[in-house]
């Protein structure tokens, strides 16, 4: 039984076994040591750095960013068979070819997907940067060859033999697979990914519902960047052709002046090879005329410039209407109009008097601001509903000048009722608007639903004359349909008081619930009593008023008829000494106020409630 | 040469290379001589128990531990000469048993005597092997290998650092190191107690070395003929392991000091001695054990049933580049912070509880202390057990080949907007921006005009060029002249003022500010048309205010490092959402967030937004959207206005077609 | 003997009682002597800072009349960088007119960022080589390279390539630690001693402020050699060249100067007069600075400009290297406005200037190297 390491055999020298183990020992720790210093001091690649050529898929040099766009936009396939080689190349719009940069292309990208399988094989990928997705549209129409296939891809891909395209977002894409001999299943999968990273410009251009549908001749929809050979002063538009050679025409500026100054270009260029039938002016944006046998009719709405060219008159201008229609909603049309013309130039027309000139110093009031102006009148403006007040001064010579204030108070009723109320001085009729007149050298009028001042600083007789002129020439401007105010024409007009015919905003007859309330005054044998008449917007509010008036007289005086008020809606109350007579009928609340006789009241009312009830029916509602 | 003093030598050789591998294990070294990643965790890769728990958690053997083998088979034939030869803090204990040895010859041998108590470290080996079946691994907190090399990292070289600043730069900070210090001190300090307290009585490497021993060929054999019971063979027995009787096998550590000690030759190293005169294995008691399975199974269930791992995981649990994910990563990290000793920029830091109790002292980054280092993946290098995998650097950065995997993220930082001198003070900033290190940024700033404290003043006179202002009276009161300090919005400083005009129209303009005394404002341009009095000035501070592209973001936190709100809530910080290693795992729910997850087509996605940008709008406004048929909302709205002069309200108004940026 | 003690323990020789009483006493006045020596009755004493230390004026140091050219610049390919410093530093006179025999050089490269060269977002370590062989072969004894980066050291020296450059050529290596920062008095202490209190409203930026010291203790020459970068923040017109090079000196939390950039930047280049000044434009970082990250941020710039007049120098290479208007380079005027209009008439205006007067005038001078 070998044991070793025992004193005893240590008492002179140490054993030799033991050496030995010793030895071993060292041995391996020496060994151990060794080992440990050669492998850290090994020579390695360092830990740390980035290995050669880590940014190798990274772009660089001048077109490093459109190669990165370039690339975001071919995707690695990776498993698909397919792989984008190296070989990506970038074009910028310098040398590009001509045709090209007319169609808006900032750039292109050229790549080429190789077949893993065989690298000789590969399909050619060519993405146009065209700027817009109307360019992209428009290149499509012109590199799609005759007689191509539909291709499930983007927005109306084509294909045809070994080639094919479509266009996606602001990017026309077209590929070429000549390089691989036999038809492969893969090229789909490029296409798809292809269009999946580009955006579909899912929704129909504007234009598509701007050209009337029925026979439009199909696949005409088309983009023209540079213009129609014919009518090339508007460029940058849509057309649709239509039979017998009409084409109609679609452009969008990027603002409603930018529209405006297109279509005078355009009536320009019809000047320039024809006649120009109809010039465009802010109230009325439209050009028509014939050049070059062709009969044009463009106009221009907010900002859109449409219209039609084509040998036909009445067609072209058939579509063109309708095509009117259909960019311009009725409900809109005229505040557009108002707020394009505002806002392109003056508002005030110009008055052709030597040495006078328009207002530079126009400013737009509205009810928030007007006290600026008018301060102390404005709540009396306010009561009268106004909408806007547009102030300028014509300026003449020897610093002569007009303030011109020009109120716009949505209604004729209102325009007729601030009139009436400011009416005053030492009237002298003018044939300017409505109502005209002119005191200490200014002249004042209403017409449709404006009310117009004209002041002269000074009651000088040039002074008045521009005045007058002045007037004459807003008031020129200012659309008016020429009837009578609906309520001037139901009160009767036998023995009516000239000029008692009065309207109150509110308030009327000092009571709170009454308003927008007309009156004239009338005589019948020695006998003066007020006819008035108040329209509601429908007669329930209308049997409201009503009922309040009931309740009027039963609280502050009392109701003559009590028990027959209700079957003959006919309504006889006495307060403070006075006899009201009031009458329903449909939306009109009318009847006598403020006579002694209750007998001549409800006469006169009876009377009226007739006379009412036959003017009523179509014409209601009008105005 | 004797025996032991052969052992003497090489415990010195072993204990410096040990020294020299922590000491090494540093950036610079790593990145000068690459060689090192293949010695510097030899220490805890030859460490059996390491070797065996982590086997049990994850049913593989990771890279290096391969080389527990060279401790293990020498155990089998030797015993535990490794307690006594090779391991670093027994050999430190040893060398403070001998430096401070004051016992008298008679009290050695007492101390010497084996003790019930020494059967503790097998109770604590088996409860952390019970918890290893279970998938927790916390072998790391008391086996020797692991803990000295904790220690060397965490206090005593940053220690001695101290003084040598000069020559090796900075000394690193540890939160809460001194817990880790004090508990090193304090089982050195117990050797005045009780001799090698640490390996007799807690060590559970040497219980499992000791348990093996049982196989050992040979042993230290007492020949009953010549002993004499003397005991002096105790004097100095380092493990307790009664060579005066019966020889236990499982606690002797073969340091041979008995046979030098014997006076009568009665004691040799021997090759399988007769069974009669040894204790084969370590005298356990079946319930003890039965008690520490119990513990080590509670240990778990208790610790995962806190949720700190998993759903209720905290925010500051930030893992190094290349860690798995969580709860892989807790079967894989034996806390031996070698790691955070690599860490060039001691963003690395021993974790308290933040991840859990399991989690006591596993790296977790906090950015006070530093960032992650864009290009640095060191940390994956040294970790012995593949918690921190081994990234190569294209790895993190998702560059190259990994161009369409994305790079590793750690995290999403997020801002603080209370905090952010920018967002809430109305001070320029975006440090965070300019230190944002990948490309493009993910921090990127939008400047946009931000209303000075009382900015809006009334107008009482103006000229073209000046503007005259005062506070907006009380009801009824007067307007009082404004006091500004002369110069205080002055284009000669380096921030940029402009102030805006709201006229009565209800038109307004924005217009640089060029300098201005106590009430009066000069602009730089003549506005036209004048201002009128009574119009109202609103003065802007131009700012750019930071945000974050969480598509890009990597989540290294150099943002939040830089932040100058320097206190413990930066204004901008880093959370672990959205972090990679947990991407195909839910459960704790740190990806649960709109796309915080960095994927390959968020990398393509975001170049061409950086890229094709025609117009640039900077500080512009859309104030309103319109299409075709003039409706406000809808797909296919074409046109956008825009009011550029960072004015943002009313400044002059164009329309940009919006087809343009469509793809 | 032992018997007398015993039995007379009263009684003390003199020579026992001086001896120890003088122990006492000794200890006493010992004590005395140390309270009155540290004795602070305004308990201020113990809070006064040390007397800061100044930056020398670099540039004073050598002689150069004013009528010489201002700026070198040398354009060339990228494999002739060597080539390109050395025209670049004889357009101005030669290497020996800056450096002396025997001098310490302290060469500044931008090692802000942990970024391989090519990146562009710090010293091309090509150029820094060449520059380091020309100082010592002008005979310097001694070349350090030094910064303070903003992300780990030793990890941005080794990545940029700075690291293995110097040692090739055995420049001294010099990264920073807490204790390599001096509190330097960038403007003269307040009479009390406490530090000058910057003036925001002057654009002043430092009074006292602790700086990169150690590498500066010891050279006599100081050469700044910066690239030229995009920057994220518009106080310095988008852009990180010579001038802001210099932040790599402060210490502290330095990223609060964030909050008024122009105005740190200027006073950098009023602390900081260096003897020559080096624009490295071989790789311009065009955007996504100052860290940049990739390749397509990066546009090669072929040009090497030195000049001894940062201010003039960065305004042309803001135009010439990055294609800017330096009109928005403010922080120029400021930086001019603080040298008081020294050393250099009217540099800041060489961004309105049109180049050929001053090339004509021999202010500029341009040497194509093939």
């Amino acid at each position: 039984m070998p044991t070793f390491f025992a004193r005893r055999y240590m008492r002179d020298r140490v054993g030799r076994r033991e050496k030995a183990v010793g030895a071993l020992v060292l041995a391996i720790l020496g060994v151990i040591v060794i080992a440990v210093v050669a492998v850290a001091a090994r020579d390695e690649p360092t830990l740390f750095d980035l290995a050669e050529g880590t940014f190798r898929g990274e772009p660089s040099g001048p077109h490093a960013r459109e190669l990165r766009v370039a690339r975001s936009m071919m995707p690695s396939l990776g498993t698909a068979g397919w792989a984008l080689d190296d070989a990506l190349t970038v074009t910028l719009s310098p040398d590009l070819p001509d045709d090209l940069a007319a169609y808006g292309v900032r750039s292109t990208y050229h790549g080429r997907y190789a077949n893993l399988a065989d690298r000789e094989q590969y399909v050619e990928v060519e993405i146009f940067d065209a700027g817009l997705p109307e360019n992209a549209f428009a290149l499509l129409r012109r590199f799609t060859p005759q007689g191509a296939g539909p291709l499930p891809a983007g927005n109306e891909g084509w294909t045809l033999g070994e080639r094919g395209g479509f266009w996606a977002g602001r990017y026309y894409t077209r590929f070429d697979r000549s390089h691989v001999p036999t038809e492969q299943p893969g090229i789909k999968v490029i296409t798809d990914a292809l269009a999946s990273v580009q955006i579909t410009y899912g929704t129909p251009f504007w234009a598509q519902d701007v050209f009337p549908a029925e026979n439009r001749l199909p696949g005409t929809f088309r983009y023209l960047p540079v213009g129609d050979p014919g009518l090339f002063a508007i460029d940058r538009c849509f057309a649709v052709s239509y039979p017998d050679g009409v084409t109609a025409l679609a452009a969008r500026a990027p603002t409603a002046s930018a529209a405006a100054q297109l279509l005078d270009r355009a009536a320009a260029q019809i000047q320039e090879f024809g006649s120009l039938s109809q010039s465009p002016s802010p109230q009325s944006p439209i050009a028509s005329g014939t050049y070059t046998d062709q009969y044009a009719f463009l106009f221009a709405q907010d900002r859109t410039v449409c219209g039609a060219v084509g040998p036909g008159a009445d067609r072209v201008s058939g579509i063109a209407s309708a095509m009117l229609d259909r960019v311009r909603p009725a409900s809109v049309a005229s505040a557009s109009a108002a707020s394009a013309s505002r806002k392109d130039e003056s508002p005030f027309p110009s008055v052709d008097l030597p040495g006078w000139n328009l207002p530079d110093n126009v400013r737009l009031f509205d009810p928030t601001n007007l006290w600026e102006k008018i301060d102390g009148r404005a709540d009396l403006y306010l009561a009268y509903n106004v909408s806007t007040l547009t102030f300028g001064s014509y300026r003449g010579d020897n610093n002569m000048s007009l303030d011109v204030y020009w109120y716009d108070m949505t209604e004729a009723d209102n325009a007729f009722g601030i009139y009436q109320s400011e009416f005053g001085g030492h009237p002298e009729p003018v044939d300017v608007g409505r109502d005209g007149y002119t005191a200490g050298g200014g002249v004042f009028f209403w017409k449709g639903a404006h009310y117009v001042r004209v002041e002269a600083t000074e009651d000088t007789p040039e002074l008045s004359a521009a005045a007058r002129a002045v007037a004459a020439a807003i008031a020129a401007v200012i659309t008016d349909d020429g009837k009578l105010l609906w309520a001037d024409a139901l009160l009767p007009q036998e023995n009516r008081r000239p000029d008692s015919f009065e309207y109150y905003a509110s308030d009327a007859f000092g009571l709170d619930f009454l308003s927008g309330v007309f009156s004239a005054d009338y005589d019948a044998d020695e006998q003066r009593y007020k006819l008035f008449i108040h329209r509601a917007p429908d007669p329930d509010t209308a049997a409201e008023t009503f009922s309040a008036y009931v309740r009027f007289f039963e609280d502050y005086g009392k109701v003559l008829n009590h028990d027959s008020v209700e079957e003959t809606g006919l309504l006889i109350g006495e307060s403070g000494g006075v006899i009201d007579a009031v009458f329903v009928s449909g939306r009109y609340l009318g009847g006598v106020n403020g006579v002694e006789d209750a007998k001549l009241a409800e006469g006169q009312a009876q009377a009226f409630r007739a006379l009412l009830a036959q003017a009523d029916s179509p014409t209601e509602g009008d105005r | 040469m004797r025996i032991t003093t052969i052992r003497t030598i090489v415990q010195t050789a072993v204990f410096t290379l040990f020294v020299a591998f922590v000491l090494l294990t540093t950036f610079r070294h790593l990145d000068d001589l690459p060689g090192l990643r293949w010695v510097l965790s030899k220490f805890l890769e030859v460490d059996p128990l390491v070797a065996l728990a982590t086997a049990i958690t994850t049913h593989t053997l990771y890279r290096g531990l391969i080389w527990s083998l060279l401790i293990l088979i020498p155990t089998l034939f030797l015993g535990r000469i490794f307690c006594n030869w090779i391991c670093p803090y027994g050999i430190i204990h040893h060398f403070i048993g001998w430096v401070f040895n004051t016992r008298g010859a008679k009290d050695r041998i007492e101390s010497n005597r084996y003790r019930r108590l020494f059967a503790l470290k097998y109770y604590v080996l088996i409860g952390m092997l019970v918890a290893c079946l279970f998938g927790s691994l916390q072998i790391g907190l008391l086996d020797p290998i692991v803990f000295v090399h904790r220690a060397f990292s965490i206090n005593v070289l940053p220690t001695l650092n101290m003084p040598a600043q000069n020559l090796f730069g900075d000394y690193k900070l540890h939160q809460l190191g001194w817990v880790i210090g004090g508990l090193f001190l304090f089982f050195v300090a117990m050797n005045l107690v009780i001799p090698r307290f640490f390996c007799r009585v807690i060590c559970p490497l040497g219980a499992l070395l000791g348990v093996l021993s049982r196989f050992a060929f040979w042993r230290i054999e007492r020949d009953p003929k010549k002993c004499t019971d003397c005991d002096l063979c105790l004097q100095s027995c380092e493990g307790a392991s009664d060579p005066h009787t019966q020889l236990r096998m499982s606690e002797c550590f073969v340091c041979m000091n008995c046979i030098e000690d014997c006076p009568h030759d009665a004691l040799s190293f021997a090759m399988l001695p007769p069974k009669k005169h040894e204790v084969k294995s370590p005298d356990l008691k079946r319930r003890h054990a039965i008690f520490a399975t119990l513990a080590g199974a509670l240990f778990f269930s208790w610790t995962k049933a806190s949720g700190k791992s998993t759903r209720d995981f905290s925010t500051k649990v930030l893992r190094p580049p290349g860690s798995v994910e969580e709860t892989e990563f807790l079967e894989r990290c034996i806390k031996c912070d070698q790691c955070i000793r690599v860490c060039p920029t001691n963003v690395l830091q021993p974790a308290m509880l933040e991840a859990g109790l399991e989690g006591l002292w596993t790296p977790v980054l906090n950015f006070r202390m530093g960032a992650c280092q864009y290009q640095c993946t060191a940390c994956g290098h040294v970790c012995p057990t593949g918690a921190i995998q081994r990234l190569t650097v294209e790895e993190k950065l998702g560059a190259g080949p990994y161009q369409d995997v994305g790079p590793v993220k750690l995290g999403t930082a997020h801002y603080d907007f209370g905090r952010c001198l920018p967002w809430s003070k109305n001070v320029p900033c975006v440090v965070c921006e300019e230190v944002c290190p990948v490309s493009p940024k993910a921090i990127h700033s939008e400047v946009r005009p931000m209303l000075v404290r009382d900015g809006t003043k009334l107008i009482v006179s103006a000229t073209a060029t000046s503007l005259t202002l005062a506070d907006y009276p009380k009801p009824g009161a007067e307007p009082e002249p404004c006091t500004f300090r002369p110069g205080e919005f002055s284009d000669a400083l380096s921030t940029v003022h402009e102030v805006q005009l709201i006229r009565r129209d209800g038109t307004s303009s924005m217009h640089r500010v060029r300098n201005n005394d106590a009430d009066t404002l000069l602009v730089a341009a003549p506005v036209d048309p004048p201002p009128q009095p009574s119009d109202t000035a609103a003065i802007y501070l131009q700012l750019a205010l930071p945000k974050i592209d969480t598509a890009l973001c990597i989540g290294c936190g150099i943002c939040e490092h830089e932040c100058p709100v320097a206190g413990d809530r930066r204004a901008v910080y880093v959370t672990a959402e959205g972090e990679t290693r947990s991407q195909h795992y839910q459960e704790g729910g740190r990806n649960r967030s709109l796309r915080l997850i960095k994927t390959a087509d968020a990398g393509t996605a975001a170049a061409p937004h950086n890229a094709a940008d025609p117009d640039a709008c900077a500080g512009s406004q859309v104030t309103s959207l319109h299409n075709s048929r003039g409706c406000k909302a809808g797909p296919s709205f074409d046109t956008i206005t825009v009011t550029t002069g960072a004015g943002g309200h009313n400044g002059p108004e164009h329309e940009i077609d919006l087809r343009r940026f469509l793809s | 003997m032992a018997q007398d003690r015993h039995h007379a323990p009263d009684d003390i020789t003199r020579r026992d009682f001086l001896i120890r009483g003088g122990a006492t006493l000794a200890a006493v006045g010992a004590g005395a002597a140390a309270a009155a020596l540290l004795y602070d009755p305004t308990g201020k004493a113990g809070l006064m800072h040390p007397q800061p230390l100044k930056l020398p004026n670099y540039f004073e140091r050598i002689d150069y009349p004013l009528s010489d050219p201002r700026i070198s610049v040398a354009r060339g390919p990228d494999n002739k960088v060597a080539a390109m410093v050395k025209a670049a530093v004889d357009g101005l006179g030669g290497v020996g007119r800056f450096i002396a025999p025997g001098d310490v050089v302290l060469l500044k490269p931008n090692v802000g960022f942990e970024r391989v060269p090519e990146l562009g977002a710090t010293t091309n370590p090509d150029v820094l080589r060449a520059l380091i062989r020309l100082c010592k072969e002008a005979g310097a004894s001694n070349v350090v390279v030094a910064d303070n980066p903003i992300e780990a050291p030793e990890s941005c020296f080794s990545r940029t390539g700075i690291l293995e450059a110097s040692r090739r050529e055995g420049a001294t290596i010099l990264t920073p630690a807490e204790v390599h920062f001096q509190p330097i008095a960038v403007r003269p202490p307040q009479p009390d001693g406490r530090p000058h209190q910057p003036d925001a409203a002057k654009n002043e930026a430092l009074g006292t402020w602790p700086i990169f010291w150690k590498p500066l203790a010891e050279a006599d020459k100081v050469i700044g050699v910066a690239p030229i970068k995009d920057h994220n923040l518009s106080g310095i017109g988008h852009a990180s060249m010579t001038m802001k090079n210099w932040y790599g000196l402060l210490g502290g939390r330095r990223n609060q100067f964030h909050q008024a950039i122009a105005n740190i930047v200027s006073d950098l280049g009023f602390m900081m007069s260096p003897t020559l000044t080096i624009a490295d434009g071989t790789r311009v970082l065009m955007r996504n600075g100052p860290t940049g990250g990739s390749l397509s941020d990066v546009k090669p710039g072929h040009t090497i400009a030195a000049a001894v007049d940062s201010i003039a120098l960065d305004a042309w290479c803001y135009r010439n290297l990055l294609d800017r208007d330096p009109a928005n380079l403010r922080f120029l005027d400021i930086a001019y406005e603080k040298f008081g209009g020294r050393p250099f008439e009217e540099s800041h205006r060489f961004a309105e200037r049109d180049w050929q007067a001053y090339r004509d005038q021999g202010k500029i001078v341009e040497t194509n190297v093939t």
